[in-house]
């Protein structure tokens, strides 16, 4: 009975340093991802993303990178904004991980940057090239967006999430789900994904 | 069967099972404190496979999203109305931004939980621990802003990492030291008692308490991003008071978390010992394995979280 209850009453200390975890970061900044499937006249050329901030940091980079105040980003605010508030996430592979027919592809780098306020939101836009020939038989690629620090968490955007661009010559299949071959945040969460399927049309 | 201090090979096994499994689970999940897209990353973090999956950590991420959002909306319902009819329902909200914000990882919970295991059980240095903690942790979030924007006038995101960077540095070799103190401490009296023979349990419960107060304040000294963030937005909309109130709102709201789970592992303890205390031995006993576990503990979140900002 005694050792019973000692049971009981020490599992709850187990249990809440098991919940509490030591981690020092916890998700600060939330994402709204959309993206655009770029395809080219082989197959996939890559992905356009589109990243809409929360307001509140938002208000963290205006307040810092808006020098004249004017609620619009020039040219050399968005240089700066770049090199100091974006492109230490190429450490993260732009929070971008991508499978191609199940073997990793490593998002080294990127393309065509570019930091605007739309509707007071700070937006982030780039592109990933990652060129994959169509073939007869169906290409599978999965897009799993997440922050493996665990600073930021990516949504898809209710609306329009998913996009295609120059698609004409190819069959494309589209879906969004949770990833369970993924677990981020120490095992807790599958992150989101984009599931692309496509193939040649003829 | 062989005995030590009245305790069975066996149940000294199980003892020792508990402490290692109750040290792993707590520093398994360690990461960064940092923002991914100011700074380089200290060590690259790499998705690892469930240990628990539970549904209630995804929920948290998107109930904190939602908060935010709202609070978003209400402030600035609050700056173009020039109304406080959205004053509480922004209270509101930002007490349960709090209270779900600090219940995911981090907010110094398991450096709480540590430091009530290691003193004698009493929920009111329990409470007055992790509601100081909670409080110092969001004011000096707020003392950070007004400082950097008022009177330094600089930038915030590059100050926010120097700033968070040397607190943590300070605060973690504290907690090391502290740990380690209690560590060394919790043998010698064990030692001591044992050779006295005095070791009865009405005699150990009168013991001194370490002060909460100092330690809450060097666990919470390290700036908190989330209310940086508030005060940021409402100062974006020159509503300093009203920043300030969000963030004292929020650490109210973290204070109840946090005591939450510091009052549930007094609760355990206590009745831990309850339960054995008819054995006076075996419960002083017991009470020095936890405070010796404790110190450990302490020791160790202290020195890993130091040897990953350094």
């Amino acid at each position: 009975m005694r050792k019973k209850t000692t049971i009981i009453f020490t599992m709850p200390i187990i249990l809440l340093t098991i919940f509490c975890g030591v981690a020092l970061s916890h998700p600060h900044v939330f994402i709204a991802q959309r993206i655009k499937i770029v395809f080219d006249d082989q197959g996939l050329a890559g992905f356009n993303i589109h990243w809409s901030f929360d307001d509140m940091f938002t208000s963290m980079i205006v307040g810092d990178y808006d020098k004249n105040q004017n609620e619009v980003l020039e040219k050399s605010e968005i240089a700066l904004i770049k090199k100091e508030a974006f492109s230490y996430v190429s450490n993260y592979n732009y929070f971008t991980f991508v499978k191609i027919d199940g073997k990793h592809f490593d998002v080294k780098f990127i393309q065509y940057f570019s930091a605007e306020l739309h509707d007071k939101k700070l937006v982030y836009k780039f592109f990933i090239p990652c060129h994959v020939a169509a073939t007869r038989n169906f290409k599978h690629v999965r897009v799993a967006s997440y922050d493996p620090s665990y600073y930021s968490a990516i949504f898809f955007a209710n609306n329009g999430s998913i996009s295609l661009d120059n698609s004409e010559y190819f069959k494309v299949r589209t879906d969004i789900k949770e990833d369970k071959s993924t677990s981020i945040y120490y095992g807790q969460v599958n992150p989101w994904a984009l599931f692309l399927d496509f193939r040649t049309k003829q | 069967m062989g005995i030590i201090f009245g305790f069975s090979y066996k149940t000294m096994k199980q003892s020792a099972i508990f402490l290692i499994l109750l040290l792993t689970f707590s520093i398994a999940p360690l990461a960064s404190g940092h923002n991914p897209f100011t700074t380089k990353p200290e060590n690259q973090h790499v998705a690892s496979m469930p240990v628990i999956s539970n549904k209630f950590f995804a929920k948290i991420i998107i109930w904190q999203h939602k908060l935010k959002a709202k609070m978003s909306s209400l402030v600035r319902q609050a700056e173009s109305t020039g109304s406080i009819k959205p004053l509480l329902l922004l209270i509101l909200a930002a007490v349960a931004y709090g209270v779900i914000h600090a219940a995911g990882p981090g907010h110094g919970k398991a450096i709480a939980l540590s430091y009530v295991l290691s003193q004698r059980p009493s929920y009111i240095r329990g409470i007055l621990f992790s509601s100081c903690m909670a409080l110092f942790h969001g004011a000096s979030g707020i003392v950070f802003v007004l400082v950097i924007r008022f009177i330094l006038k600089t930038n915030i995101i590059k100050n926010l990492e120097t700033v968070t960077n040397i607190t943590q540095v300070i605060s973690y070799s504290i907690i090391a030291c502290f740990g380690l103190g209690i560590f060394i401490h919790s043998i010698y009296k064990l030692i001591k008692k044992h050779d006295q023979k005095q070791d009865t349990y009405e005699t150990f419960k009168s013991g001194k308490y370490t002060n909460p107060v100092l330690l809450a304040f060097v666990v919470g000294s390290i700036p908190c991003p989330g209310v940086v963030m508030v005060m940021l937005f409402a100062l974006s909309m020159n509503l300093i008071t009203l920043g300030i109130i969000l963030g004292i709102t929020i650490s109210i709201g973290m204070a109840l978390t946090v005591s939450v789970v510091v009052l549930i592992a007094i609760s355990g303890k206590i009745a831990s010992l309850t339960a054995i205390s008819k054995n006076s031995k075996r419960a002083v006993f017991i009470e020095h394995g936890i405070e010796i576990f404790a110190g450990l503990l302490l020791m160790t979140l202290g020195a890993l979280f130091l040897g990953a900002n350094l």
